[in-house]
């Protein structure tokens, strides 16, 4: 654990504690409004913001910051149009983003050497001034994913039931976008901004398999963005790889984990088909062929399904229920 | 300032909406009273379910006057009271438990970051006991039959103490055994006190329980008052009629 000691690798860590917490947290809401690739063109955009920096030999994150809001700004507008052109000028905002940022990272010599640092992280590069600033975005998106989950939820998954309720459905929709931008720069020293998109929807795609319900996934994904980004970070520096690369590997890892235990759970979760029984007169009584050496149970092999207050199980297209000693066909 | 409590829930006045520069409403007035159980029908393009969502601030109209709870729409705040229940297909919700989607229906009386009050939970558990799905608080929305959906987001609408529902077809899509236990629900619903307007193709289920029915046809009222006494008149398809018919001659042969 000598890496411990070393300071870039002590703000390396913290860093990338920070993206771990915050990426999940808005993912959970991008993935449920469905735009699982917002934080991709978002990353494309900071680019810009970056390559401006090199250019004219600021602080790369902050301007970053301003590049990635107002570009979310514009997105968000262009969405809320609703014309057919916005998808294409969409496009067209994120490819310009990124070669803006290459254009300009190149104009001062800087080339992609330098660019690929937040392309794909860097456990170098973060500055003490840095880390102030990530963790006083990282604040803001916290307080906001978590503090305004219920509303955030709402719009996300019912945007006209939310507007008839009252809610502002614009301002909450254009909050997600900027939030999603802020998060995208937190992300963007330690996971990169090619990979930050992944850490946004891999860990809630993963926690989504695995927990039922919008607020207990919400956490499981945040706690298996921080695993990802501090066990890439540490297997980084021994690798010597960039740590984008590793932190994004263990997530999709995680989430490959993740399917079989899904079936498994989906399973004993009992979803099984219900037929709800609308008419309270009771069936004719009739009796099943007699079962010989089989009693149907929930590991029986035949399909169950739940019928009023009770469970048929599908016996050659017959449903067969419990009654006594014997089957009554239902 | 208002004091006493005004008779009409909804009021419309010489409505006129058009979308994309084409009237889709016309000259609809109508007005709701408290308690009604009104049906708003008509066939496919006649603007129902256009009205409804003119009615929620959904849609801007371009002329005429509505007023909710007797306050000209643009001074009327007070959402919680309205309850909106969308159709079951555009609700599209993945990752969430029934408890989940029941509590946004509180967000119109909650402040942002404030906690789940006991008011709220209390509410929320009230709301799942009058759909009766109290035993699903927990189970995935997503898992849900299409009825018991329905259901769901029926108990969203009342978890915000709403006086007034409105239903955009609920019954489309939900077999004939569902559609009545739904309209048994809006029934009693009614009867304690809840003013409801549903959107309705035909009026099946619905039809010895309605004090009301608007009818309306290529954006224009045709009828107001008492519900049709053949419905299916209103509108082409009768397919699902002749098999309400049939399901009638079957359970009556038993």
């Amino acid at each position: 654990m000598d890496f411990l000691t070393l300071a870039f690798m002590q703000r390396a860590l913290i860093a990338a504690l920070l993206a771990g917490l915050t990426s999940p947290a808005i993912g959970a809401y991008i993935v449920q409004r469905r735009l699982s690739l917002l934080g991709d063109g978002l990353g494309h955009v900071a680019i810009a913001g970056v390559g401006l920096a090199l250019a004219t030999g600021t602080a790369p994150l902050p301007m970053a910051v301003a590049v990635a809001v107002a570009g979310a700004v514009i997105i968000e507008l262009l969405r809320q149009s609703g014309r057919a052109s916005a998808d294409v000028a969409m496009a067209i905002l994120f490819y310009g983003g990124l070669a803006t940022g290459v254009l300009l990272a190149g104009l001062v010599g800087q080339g992609t050497g330098m660019l690929s640092n937040y392309l794909f992280g860097s456990l170098l590069t973060i500055t003490e001034a840095d880390l102030w600033l990530i963790a006083g975005l990282a604040a803001v998106v916290g307080a906001a994913t978590i503090g305004l989950m219920p509303q955030l939820f709402a719009v996300c998954t019912d945007e006209e039931f939310a507007k008839t309720i009252g809610l502002r459905v614009r301002a909450y929709n254009l909050l997600i976008v900027v939030l999603a931008a802020i998060t995208v720069t937190v992300s963007m020293r330690t996971v990169g901004l090619l990979m930050v998109s992944a850490l946004m929807v891999v860990p809630v795609a993963a926690a989504n398999n695995l927990f039922t319900g919008f607020r207990t996934s919400f956490f499981a994904a945040v706690v298996i963005g921080v695993v990802a980004a501090v066990s890439g970070v540490v297997g980084s520096f021994y690798l010597n790889a960039p740590p984008g690369s590793l932190i994004v590997v263990i997530a999709i890892a995680v989430f490959v984990a993740s399917l079989p235990l899904a079936g498994v759970l989906r399973r004993r979760q009992l979803t099984l088909p219900v037929i709800e029984i609308t008419d309270p007169t009771p069936l004719p009584h009739q009796e099943t062929d007699q079962h010989i050496d089989h009693s149907h149970g929930p590991e029986c092999g035949h399909k169950a399904v739940i019928h009023g207050d009770h469970t048929d199980y599908l016996h050659n297209g017959h449903r067969h229920a419990a009654h006594g000693d014997h089957y009554d066909e239902h | 300032m208002q004091v006493t409590q005004p008779d009409s829930v909804i009021r419309t006045e010489s409505l006129l909406v058009e979308l994309g520069g084409l009237p889709i409403l016309r000259e609809v007035s109508i007005d709701i009273k408290r308690g009604d159980l009104t049906a708003l029908m008509g066939g496919n393009g006649s603007g129902k379910t256009t009205l409804v969502r003119t009615l929620l601030g959904l849609i801007p109209h371009q002329g005429g006057q509505i007023e909710l709870f007797g306050t000209p729409d643009n001074d009327f705040h007070e959402w919680n009271r309205i309850g909106y229940v969308p159709q079951r297909g555009t609700v599209n919700i993945k990752q969430a438990t029934v408890a989940e989607v029941v509590a946004t229906g509180r967000l119109s009386v909650r402040r942002p970051f404030s906690l789940t009050s006991k008011s709220d939970r209390r509410r929320i558990a009230q709301a799942l006991e009058q759909v009766e799905l109290s035993d699903r608080a927990h189970r995935p929305f997503a898992h849900l039959s299409g009825g018991q959906q329905q259901r769901v987001l029926i108990a969203r609408a009342l978890a915000g103490e709403a006086e007034l529902l409105i239903l955009d077809e609920p019954f489309a899509g939900v077999d004939l055994g569902v559609q009545d236990s739904l309209a048994t629900l809006l029934g009693g619903l009614n009867r304690q006190g809840t003013t409801v307007l549903v959107v309705l193709h035909e009026t099946g289920a619905l039809t010895p329980l309605l004090t009301n029915a608007i009818v309306l046809r290529e954006g224009r009222v045709i009828h107001v008052g008492a519900p049709p006494a053949e419905p299916d008149h209103y509108h082409e398809r009768d397919e699902r009629a002749e098999e309400r018919l049939l399901h009638g001659l079957i359970g009556e042969s038993h």
